[in-house]
């Protein structure tokens, strides 16, 4: 028991994930980070949880902000820290070095930080600690002597038995102005702040742990009204559970093609296709019939409002209003732009938890990628993904191709390594007509069909058409029409198929 | 002794016992804190001679005076009169810094 490094539970979303428990109890934490990346919020946020949730007091010194500032900065975040501090449970303080003070004449000690901290942390029975940043307030002052100093007053905390967090920006040569990774030897954490795209992210990333194993990857967090989240999707393809119960595709014929039974429950399907080739049909076709199979759905859509999906589906016979007023669909609307990726998927998650949707479905998921797939968006993706299957969550989304993309490369398209089953729709133009065919490009665990088939869409939904084979090969349109009418012998098999999907089409 | 200057010299005529007040916060009985005190007293003894008082506090004792007075690093010396107040880092072996930042005027 004494070998086992103890640890301070910080109540972050994710953040207690990636350290496995927090921070190391009764030592010093380096969070470093340029301006605005969220050191002061996630310190708070480890005063106010060590409050709230593990009734462990704290102490805030902050050398930046002002305390009235930091007050009102950390009440419009959802902080009640006057609360706290009234209840004797929070000592806040604004530390700084004084006014017209003139620099060092000989050498000097920081007993005065000591004494005031010793006060601080009688005061309220303090076991958290924050110096908020500790290099900015003694930025004037001579490094080297400040050095031994601060090396005296990590090791004081530690004898004080509290688990303190020191803030530093960012430096030059060193990772911190004043080299203090150097000091505090037993965990350093680095938050930076990203804008790719024009869309910034926050990340989080443990640099060193003394003792204890952590998340070697950068985690992008939020910083919202309510709380700060790290977005850890670590480890979770590991326990995936992997079900051999299936879900119907939502199209009679498309079942056909995956042995008759659909996919896999919790697996990802990606429908991919140029403009036009009825991608989000299928989508809805898919969301439709598990409403009507009495399972909810989560609707991601970032190309139509759902009004406007509502509508146009209506006018293929799918009619997804019902659902949305018994609450078994619900959509997520957002303009991708908006906001970052992991915001995006961190709201999703957020009404996964509340929903529990069996099927969700993401239209489109290209959109998301504006400047195509990149490694940072696909790796997002993966992990998400993993997360959905840990759900046991079917998702369906559909991804925009360009034209001639998939005679380039037809098994990278970036994301389709990371499905489960992969279905292409496919523009086809022949003799002034354009047609839509389908197949199913992979689709793993299963003997798939390797068919293409016809793919129609009409009011009365989506049906495939078998293959229709005559002169010079597969029949489409009106080149199969006409086949059709030469044939002496009707072909009744198919005729039937194509009346029976029509009919059986509000049952599915 | 104190300034060659007639207005400076004038003033200096002036003062009372006491004009200039110092205030000198130290941590416990080291080194530092020792050479502190006797830098400064050297200093003032020279250039105040006995028109000055300065009162030592040694923080741990009086930890409010620390935060009331934002003492951070020690020895920390303020000059509380003559206004503006005139606040100091260091065991002030560094003479000539001392000197020039009190406004000393020599010869």
């Amino acid at each position: 028991m004494e070998n086992k490094l103890l640890k301070s539970p910080s109540g972050i979303k994710g953040f207690d994930d990636i350290t496995f428990g927090g921070l190391p109890l009764n030592r010093p934490t380096l969070i470093v980070g340029s301006i605005g990346s969220g050191k002061t919020f996630l310190s708070m946020e480890y005063i106010i949880n060590g409050i709230e949730l593990y009734d462990e007091p704290g102490v805030f010194m902050t050398f930046e902000e002002k305390t009235n500032e930091l007050l009102e900065n950390a009440s419009s975040l959802g902080f009640n820290i006057k609360k706290l501090i009234g209840e004797n449970k929070l000592y806040l303080e604004h530390l700084e070095i004084g006014h017209n003070v003139s620099k060092e004449a000989g050498t000097y000690k920081i007993d005065g930080l000591f004494v005031r901290l010793e006060h601080a942390i009688e005061k309220v029975k303090a076991k958290r600690v924050v110096l908020d940043s500790l290099d900015t307030l003694f930025a004037s002052l001579d490094r080297n002597i400040l050095r031994t100093e601060f090396k005296r007053l990590f090791s004081w905390l530690k004898d004080k038995k509290v688990t303190a967090i020191v803030t530093a920006e960012l430096g030059d040569v060193f990772l911190t102005r004043m080299g203090l990774e150097e000091l505090i030897a037993d965990c350093v954490i680095e938050l930076s702040n990203r804008v790719t795209n024009q869309i910034s992210t926050r990340r989080l990333r443990v640099l060193k742990y003394r003792g204890s194993a952590h998340a070697l990857n950068e985690y992008p967090f939020t910083i919202d009204e309510n709380r700060l989240t790290v977005f850890p999707l670590i480890s979770q393809g590991l326990q995936q559970p992997s079900s051999s119960n299936r879900i119907y595709t939502g199209i009679p014929q498309l079942n056909e093609m995956l042995e008759n039974k659909g996919f896999y429950v919790g697996s990802s399907i990606l429908v991919s296709g140029t403009a036009g080739t009825g991608k989000s049909s299928l989508l809805a076709a898919f969301a439709h019939n598990a409403c009507m199979n009495d399972q909810t759905c989560l609707f991601c859509a970032f190309e139509e409002a759902p009004n406007q999906i509502i509508r146009n589906m209506r006018s293929i016979g799918l009619d997804l209003q019902p659902h949305l007023q018994s609450n078994k669909i619900q959509f997520y609307f957002a303009r991708p732009t908006l906001q970052n990726l992991e915001l995006h998927f961190m709201a999703i998650k957020e009404i996964i938890g509340v929903l529990q949707p069996k099927v969700m479905v993401l239209d489109p998921i290209t959109n998301l990628m504006t400047e195509g797939p990149n490694s940072d968006v696909r790796s997002m993706l993966t992990r998400f993904i993993d997360y959905l299957k840990t759900q046991q969550i079917t998702v369906m989304f559909s991804a925009a191709i360009t034209i001639g993309s998939i005679a380039r490369s037809p098994s990278d398209e970036g994301i389709s390594s990371m499905v489960d089953t992969w279905i292409l729709v496919e523009d086809i133009a022949t003799e002034g007509e354009r047609n839509r065919g389908i197949y199913v490009m992979k689709s793993r665990g299963m003997n798939h069909s390797n068919e293409m088939r016809e793919f129609i869409i009409s009011s009365n939904g989506i049906t495939l058409l078998p293959v229709t084979s005559g002169k010079g090969g597969m029949q489409i349109g009106s080149k199969r029409i006409g086949a059709e009418k030469e044939m002496i012998q009707p072909n009744s098999k198919r005729k039937q198929q194509a009346e029976i999907s029509s009919d059986s089409r509000p049952n599915l | 002794m104190i300034s060659d200057t007639p207005t400076s010299n004038q003033k200096n005529k002036n003062r009372k016992k006491g004009e200039f007040i110092f205030q000198l916060f130290i941590a416990g009985n080291t080194p530092i804190s020792i050479k502190a005190i006797s830098s400064i007293k050297a200093i003032f003894e020279k250039y105040y001679a006995d028109n000055y008082t300065l009162d030592v506090f040694d923080i741990y004792e009086y930890p409010g005076l620390a935060t009331t007075e934002e003492v951070l690093a020690v020895p920390y010396l303020i000059r509380k009169k003559p206004l503006p107040e005139i606040r100091m880092i260091g065991d002030f072996s560094d003479r000539e810094k001392v000197i020039d930042e009190l406004l000393i005027l020599t010869k």
